[in-house]
């Protein structure tokens, strides 16, 4: 359950594309605060924002003006290498499409945010690595290659190297668009689940509707400006 | 340990463009092991020619500008006698470096066989050290298809035997006289003494010789000292050359021995065996081989760093998300950038095995296959070799490694500098 604790603040956020000749204002002004422990979905039409908004938060493009605070520390200030350490340890990603690396196994995969982390003993890391996979119950994949694995369990995969690492935040990216409605469903039961027992922050964009009423709050999107 | 794991599964995700790329470098390693083989083995052949075969030692001692001035006005820029005890002094000192040494003197002169008469450029030596000279294993190794008529003993070379190449006894009518022991081998030779006076002495056609040199081979008589001396009225020498146990010592020495000639307040020059002035022949020729061999190295290096370049560029496109991933997961460019290092030392790695395999099976079937032929300005034809050398696969290998290294390094640091966000959008993976 969340706490009272701000995790993110975003104070009037702005950024813009060029297409062609045309300026896109993705993001017009947002302002934003996520607690800790909450489980947020970020609901909007295709280029309302949505994506924009999670790649901001998660420190892989930079806003045009504005401020995103994570734990009080505005992280667009932080040098790239600050960025990347933060990314490593306090943020999590979960991609549309997975993501995973074909040559590696499922216990290679979710090895590599620790593969750069200095602060871990080996057992240390390889105890995070069996929890992690154990937590998304693929234990008996774990040498498998991506290509053997269905799209279930190569999310799962995801999910368990976004939270190897045990980060504050788990970034997620229309992680269901590509499952059919069932899998999905075991999906956001599975992220739900480790938010609640593990306390982290889940945040993920999605179109889908259904997915509504299985989340702690609902942010909707439209023109890049938060409507609720 | 994931990384290079990663690295060479990386090496086998497109197998046919990591095949092209690791046969274009095996190519490339191979071509640059053999140019460099075949200009070694030149070098050695020309070096081997410019020491022992024309007998210029690794160090020459001449007149101060005698090298300049010596035919011109002969008496004037002849070592004399007194000096020559005085650098045997200075020698004796380094009996630990030199091999041998020994006195020289050239002149022009005619070389008269019944109504025959031949101009010659006489060359004349102690015998022994011409022994020594021939017999050198360095000679033996390299240069033993100059050394004629192998089965003469050099030792048994009195004051009046002289050799001729086979070109100046065809000049004088005596085609192959060596063949044939009934044959007369008296002759005479006429020079302009150093006195001014004509003279002339009886000679012996004892055996034949070559200098390795095209524009040397009609002319070239050699003959004793004693008989030159005899000859132009002297008894000093016009150079000393000195051979060295080991060729390294030959610019250390060089710098003692100005010092100790300076020192005894001898007017004397000291030049090395690849100085112009010396060894024209081997250092035109080596200049030109190093000119060519750059440029082919330029070449084969262009198309080597093309193909990595090519092959790099296309696996980071096609790898963008990945690596838009790696990125997002907290890798720094630089782990990113060491990845691709490790694909490319790994297949580059295997390149330098089998290169170095393919290279040194070539060199023993050319050597095996005997294949002759007649280089520019060398005297007859040689045997086809390439002379693999320790070092110069060494060298090669390091450059090479470091070539494709530092190509791949360049490249992915180029192509990697972007957004994380631009390469989580690329659509080609």
């Amino acid at each position: 359950m969340p706490t009272d604790v701000n995790l993110i603040q975003l104070h009037n956020l702005k950024k813009s594309y060029r297409l062609g000749e045309t300026v896109v204002n993705a993001l017009n002004g947002v302002n934003l605060k996520i607690l800790e422990g909450e489980f947020t979905a970020l609901i909007g039409t295709s280029g309302s924002g949505k994506s924009t908004l999670l790649n901001m938060i998660g420190c892989l493009d930079s806003p045009d003006a504005g401020e995103v605070l994570f734990q009080e520390k505005n992280i667009h200030t932080l040098t790239e290498q600050q960025k990347s350490e933060l990314r490593n340890k306090k943020i999590g990603f979960i991609f549309q499409s997975f993501n995973l690396v074909p040559v590696l196994s499922v216990y290679e995969n979710v090895s590599l945010p620790l593969v750069i982390r200095k602060d871990l003993s080996d057992s240390e890391k390889q105890n995070r690595i069996k929890k992690a996979i154990e937590d998304v119950e693929l234990s008996l994949f774990s040498q498998h290659l991506p290509d053997q694995l269905s799209g279930g369990q190569r999310q799962r995969v995801a999910i368990a190297r976004a939270i190897v690492s045990h980060p504050k935040l788990i970034l997620a990216d229309e992680p269901t668009a590509n499952l059919d409605s069932k899998t999905a469903h075991m999906i956001i039961d599975l992220l739900l689940n480790l938010n609640r027992k593990n306390k982290v922050t889940f945040m993920f964009c999605s179109h889908d509707e259904k997915l509504i009423g299985r989340v702690d709050r609902v942010i909707r999107i439209q023109d890049g400006q938060i409507q609720q | 340990m994931i990384l290079w794991k990663f690295a060479f599964r990386n090496i086998l995700r497109n197998k046919r463009r990591s095949l092209a790329t690791a046969l274009a470098i095996t190519s490339g390693f191979i071509g640059l092991l053999l140019l460099g083989g075949y200009i070694a083995r030149a070098q050695k052949g020309l070096k081997a020619s410019a020491i022992y075969i024309n007998l210029k030692g690794h160090l020459s001692i001449h007149k101060k500008e005698g090298i300049e001035n010596f035919l011109i006005s002969p008496k004037k820029f002849l070592i004399s006698k007194d000096e020559l005890d005085e650098i045997d002094k200075v020698l004796s000192k380094y009996k630990n470096q030199i091999d041998f040494y020994g006195p020289f003197i050239t002149g022009n002169g005619l070389l008269s066989y019944n109504e025959k008469s031949s101009p010659v450029m006489i060359t004349s030596f102690n015998p022994e050290v011409y022994y020594k000279a021939l017999h050198h294993e360095f000679v033996n190794k390299w240069a033993k298809d100059w050394i004629l008529n192998k089965d003469f003993n050099y030792l048994d070379w009195n004051m009046e035997d002289i050799s001729v190449t086979p070109s100046l006894a065809e000049h004088i009518n005596k085609i192959e006289f060596w063949k044939n022991p009934s044959s007369s081998r008296d002759v005479q030779i006429v020079a302009k003494s150093f006195e001014t006076d004509l003279n002339a002495v009886s000679a012996n056609l004892k055996t034949i010789h070559s200098t390795g040199v095209v524009f040397l081979e009609h002319t070239s008589l050699y003959i004793p000292i004693k008989l030159f001396q005899d000859l132009f009225y002297t008894d000093g020498a016009q150079y000393i050359s000195i051979f060295l146990k080991n060729e390294n010592d030959t610019a250390s020495l060089l710098t003692d021995l100005k010092k100790d000639f300076e020192a005894a307040n001898l007017k004397l020059d000291i030049f090395p065996f690849y100085s112009e002035k010396i060894s024209a022949f081997y250092v035109g020729t080596m200049s030109f081989l190093y000119v060519m061999g750059g440029f082919f190295i330029f070449l084969i290096c262009g198309a080597v760093i093309l193909t990595i370049v090519n092959s790099l560029t296309m696996g980071i496109l096609e790898r963008s998300k990945e690596l838009g991933t790696l990125r997002a997961l907290g890798f720094e460019t630089q782990t990113i950038v060491s990845i691709f290092l490790r694909e490319s030392i790994l297949l580059t790695a295997l390149c330098i095995v089998v290169g170095s395999l393919c290279a040194k099976l070539i060199e023993r079937l050319i050597f095996i296959s005997n294949i002759r032929f007649a280089p520019p300005g060398v005297q007859g034809d040689i045997q086809f070799m390439l002379s693999l050398d320790l070092w110069i696969v060494i060298t090669i290998l390091i450059s090479f490694s470091l070539l494709t290294v530092v190509t791949s390094k360049i490249v992915s640091d180029r192509l990697l500098n972007k957004k994380i966000i631009n390469l989580l959008q690329e659509t080609s993976s």
